[in-house]
């Protein structure tokens, strides 16, 4: 996992809002209360080992069920048709949050980056006492929420080369989703699925996955987070590459039209299961 | 017995903006933080919507130090046989590049950078730059420096006694984090003064900010570089070369380390092999001329960003908007 350090402000107050035993878990108090109390340590033992486990989230991004391979070819089609191919996968998730088959919560709030180029980017170790327990769904932030989104809030790199240019809002890109397609006139064209939010909007959505049959166990957990990338392109709305990426229409970064879209579409992009 | 360098001003006030820096770990050791009544005050670089500059622990910026590293930055005992010096190819009036000599990258905010030259040879922090300098590039010969002249900076620099090619460089960094541009035009208009930019300019601004001609995601930030690596287009055939040659992976040929835009008025020719003799051409080949490589990157547009022969103008224009005259200028930052 790769520690954010996040820089609240231009004048030096520095606060840790991700990852880390900096953390603060806003554990729900009533989380564990399916777990074995007889394998419990006494009360005052502190952190209760045996009740809380470590979930790891660990990132893939696939096109049809397939891992990728990035670079400039263009193997994939998507719902339209587009043939295409993917060169980059870059985007921030954040507050993620646990729900347990007893309906009780056990958040983790803050950001996490992920880079498919950058392997240290695809796990993220959540803090290590959330509670055992049959899971119901996992949540999160896809991008960053307001709070999260604002020019100078990460402050190296990685993290940091996701700004949005001050000059078109400030903030930070959600997502940098890059690659090529093959267009109507049968020419390669690269198409830049950057999201972020947009004169004041907020863009960034919700994600909840189905977790029926995953638990976290005191061993420790690992669940695989996996973004199914052409469904971006598809479900409810249908995209077809040549009306967003072309020589007038360059990108989606002004186009409200277009993020709505993504948040529309994103809601099933992830998938959770085990490795 | 010592003697006080009076510390040149705009180190001085580098050295106050450098006060709230966030530290980061250095593998280095040896340099002890000298007196630190040695660093006077005041006007402080506006820093305004810079990230945090880095500065290791082990080599605060003080301005005896900085002052040796000014000393060192100009003086030709700097070198092997005591020929050359770093501003025999980085001069100030080029924004410490060089219009001759090729492929010399501006001496610009490389507090901030973490790669250095062209194709990311040298990574980590200033000190490790340097020291590739001192004991690689220059071949430094302790002895030369070991001049009265010289020993006297070193001990006001370092504290103690002695001359070593880790002082020099370490002192070099110093210096090099006082080489801050952070007053064009640009700036000035940056923090509320919208008469700093003319029409032209402002035009040229929203061409750069824009997904038209792609320029903000690779020369991000107020620094105008996000100190990565790209393939533009310039060469169809990339085997082996930029990023590549260092990494020895395929997925990075032809990349090359992006340049602050900074000064950029000053700092012709264009591209690590000098291909482009005026900003002009360079847009004209952003708009035209990309060409498709295995690595080219998808920011890119193949074929070119197509501007109009308007948005090229203006484009141009905001791009020497970005000329920093105090940095040009500051008697600091020249010859001691």
């Amino acid at each position: 996992m790769r520690a954010l350090s996040v820089l609240l402000s231009f004048l030096g107050a520095t606060t840790l809002v991700a990852c880390g035993d900096n953390h603060d878990h806003g554990v729900d108090p009533d989380a564990s209360a399916d777990v074995d109390v007889d394998a419990r340590p006494p009360a005052d033992a502190g952190i209760d080992a045996a009740s809380t486990g470590q979930v790891t989230l660990a990132f893939d991004h696939l096109v049809d069920g397939a891992a990728i391979t990035l670079g400039n070819d263009t193997p994939y089609l998507d719902a339209v048709g587009n043939q295409f191919g993917v060169a980059v996968v870059r985007y921030f998730i954040a507050d993620l949050s646990l729900t347990y088959a007893d309906g009780s919560t056990w958040d983790a709030p803050g950001a996490h980056y992920v880079d498919h180029e950058l392997s240290e980017t695809r796990t993220y170790a959540l803090p290590p006492d959330a509670p055992v327990g049959d899971l119901a769904t996992v949540r999160f932030v896809m991008g960053l929420p307001p709070a999260l989104d604002v020019t100078g809030a990460f402050s190296s790199p990685p993290e940091s080369l996701m700004e949005w240019p001050e000059m078109m809002g400030g903030g930070y890109h959600y997502m940098k989703f890059e690659g090529r397609y093959i267009d109507d006139a049968g020419a390669p064209f690269n198409f830049k699925m950057h999201s972020g939010a947009l004169g004041g909007t907020d863009y960034s959505f919700e994600v909840v996955l189905d977790a029926d049959g995953l638990a976290v166990t005191p061993e420790g957990t690992t669940l695989r987070i996996e973004m199914n990338l052409e469904q971006w392109f598809t479900a409810p709305d249908d995209w077809d590459l040549d009306d967003y990426f072309n020589a007038t229409h360059p990108g989606i970064m002004n186009d409200a039209a277009a993020q709505a879209s993504l948040q529309r579409n994103g809601a099933t992009v992830f998938t959770v299961g085990q490795p | 017995m010592s003697r006080r360098v009076a510390p040149p001003r705009g180190a001085v006030a580098l050295v106050l903006a450098l006060g709230l820096a966030a530290v980061a770990g250095c593998g280095a050791t040896e340099a002890s933080p000298p007196d630190a009544g040695a660093v006077a005050p005041p006007d402080a670089a506006d820093l305004t919507g810079f990230p945090p500059m880095v500065v290791p622990a082990d080599n605060p910026t003080t301005a005896a130090g900085v002052a040796l590293g000014r000393q060192l930055y100009y003086d030709p005992r700097l070198s092997h046989d005591g020929t050359r010096a770093c501003a025999s190819c980085h001069r100030q009036d080029r924004a410490f590049s060089n219009p001759t000599t090729p492929g010399v990258l501006a001496h610009i905010n490389l507090a901030w950078s973490r790669n250095f030259l062209w194709n990311g040879r040298v990574s980590g922090t200033l000190e490790d730059a340097m020291t590739m300098e001192v004991e690689g590039f220059f071949a430094t010969d302790v002895t030369r420096l070991q001049a009265p002249d010289l020993e006297v900076l070193f001990e006001d620099a370092f504290g103690s006694p002695g001359v070593t090619t880790q002082r020099a460089a370490y002192a070099l960094a110093q210096f090099q984090r006082t080489l801050v541009s952070a007053d064009s035009r640009f700036d000035r208009y940056a923090r509320g003064d919208l008469d700093a930019l003319d029409d032209a300019e402002r035009r040229g601004m929203w061409v750069f900010y824009s997904e038209r001609a792609e320029c903000f995601h690779c020369h991000a930030t107020r620094l105008f570089t996000d100190n990565e690596f790209h393939n533009i287009g310039l060469d169809a055939e990339v085997a082996g070369t930029g990023r590549g040659a260092v990494t020895g992976e395929a997925r990075d040929d032809g990349r090359f380390k992006t340049p602050t835009l900074r000064n950029v008025e000053r700092t012709a020719p264009y591209m690590h092999d000098d291909r482009f003799a005026t900003l002009e051409e360079v847009v004209d080949f952003y708009s035209e001329g990309p060409v498709d490589s295995p690595t080219l990157d998808t920011l890119i547009h193949l074929g070119g960003f197509g501007l109009t022969t308007e948005e090229r103008a203006d484009l141009v224009a905001f791009l020497r908007a970005l000329t920093d005259d105090a940095f040009l200028e500051n008697p600091d930052l020249g010859p001691p």
